[in-house]
């Protein structure tokens, strides 16, 4: 499941962080107190870029789910899927980054 | 674990807008043989066999295996797989890799070409080297049933008479569903055929007379 997963995203994996990491900078990049006032706002906005990568695949690109259908998942399963994955991936990195800011 | 042998569709009700597509359908694919369904363009044969697969909504259908009632049959798990009429895998992959993912192994005996063909990506393909190597994809997976969605558009002679052999060599372990518009090379290796007419399908007990009959071949 997870190679399965890990492979569709890849379709839209860099427009989705270059959008967060864009939404992280443009506020100035916190890495103090302010840190975590980001999170809600930065997970919002991780949502509604994934909401649109969603729609423009619905609407232009549903015919590429068939190769991931012929091995049993779901598009509603890839969708799920690859947004826990792209949440964990973004908030770990996103973590580690403030750490190393701030321990060096 | 009971051996799958029978895919069975029936009551699939389709409609467009105020259009009914398909009404009264009913399919018997056995495993081990070749079922086709032939009819005109837009009679609704494609729309037939992703309905029958799960990737379609359709008004009403029941589709079973082994008399089992299933929602979806895609996801089953290694049930069925389907080959579309538009290219299936994505375009930046690997030929090697896509053929790993569906489980199929190639040998470089069987065909001269794939020692150039493997390494190459899918959208570096012709046409109809990717045609085939989809239909192969598909035909030769570890499942025991395969849809065909036309898989001879676009091959070549030659390409249409190696698949030809494939999906007649494959039903030793499959039930295969195929439809295309080549009809002389459908009845040449289906065991039943099916006819689509005013959304219903008709099995055909003298194939070549009932189509001209019934006014899919000219006469």
């Amino acid at each position: 499941m997870l190679s399965v997963v890990l492979h569709f995203y890849k379709n839209f994996w860099i427009i989705l962080h270059v959008v967060a990491w864009g939404g992280w900078l443009a506020v100035g990049a916190p890495v103090g107190e302010e840190w975590w006032g980001m999170i809600a706002p930065l997970f919002w906005l991780k949502l509604a870029s994934y909401g649109v990568v969603w729609l423009l695949m619905q609407t232009f690109s549903r015919q590429g789910y068939l190769f991931y259908q012929n091995l049993g998942y779901s598009p509603t399963a890839l969708f799920m899927g690859a947004f826990g994955l792209d949440m964990v991936l973004f908030f770990t990195l996103l973590t580690t980054i403030r750490w190393s800011l701030l321990l060096f | 674990m009971e051996p799958i042998t029978i895919l069975e569709i029936d009551s699939v009700e389709l409609s467009f807008d105020e259009r009914k597509i398909l009404q009264s359908v009913y399919l018997k694919i056995p495993r081990y043989q070749i079922t086709s369904i032939l009819g005109r363009n837009g009679c609704g044969k494609s729309s037939l066999l992703q309905i029958v697969f799960g990737t379609m909504r359709a008004t009403h259908k029941s589709v079973r295996v082994n008399g089992r009632y299933v929602e979806s049959l895609y996801r089953q798990g290694n049930v069925a797989r389907y080959l579309p009429q538009h290219p299936l895998t994505p375009s930046s992959m690997k030929v090697k890799e896509a053929l790993k993912w569906y489980g199929v192994e190639l040998t470089e005996a069987k065909y001269d070409k794939l020692p150039t063909l493997i390494s190459q990506r899918m959208e570096e393909l012709s046409g109809g080297e990717r045609r085939f190597i989809e239909a192969l994809m598909v035909l030769l997976s570890p499942v025991p049933f395969v849809l065909l969605d036309e898989p001879f558009t676009n091959l070549a002679p030659i390409y249409v008479e190696a698949l030809k052999q494939h999906i007649v060599e494959q039903k030793q372990n499959k039930g295969i569903l195929i439809t295309d518009h080549l009809y002389r090379e459908v009845l040449d290796i289906a065991d039943q055929n099916y006819l689509i007419q005013n959304g219903t399908t008709y099995l055909l007990t003298n194939p070549r007379q009932e189509l001209v009959d019934r006014g899919y071949l000219p006469g």
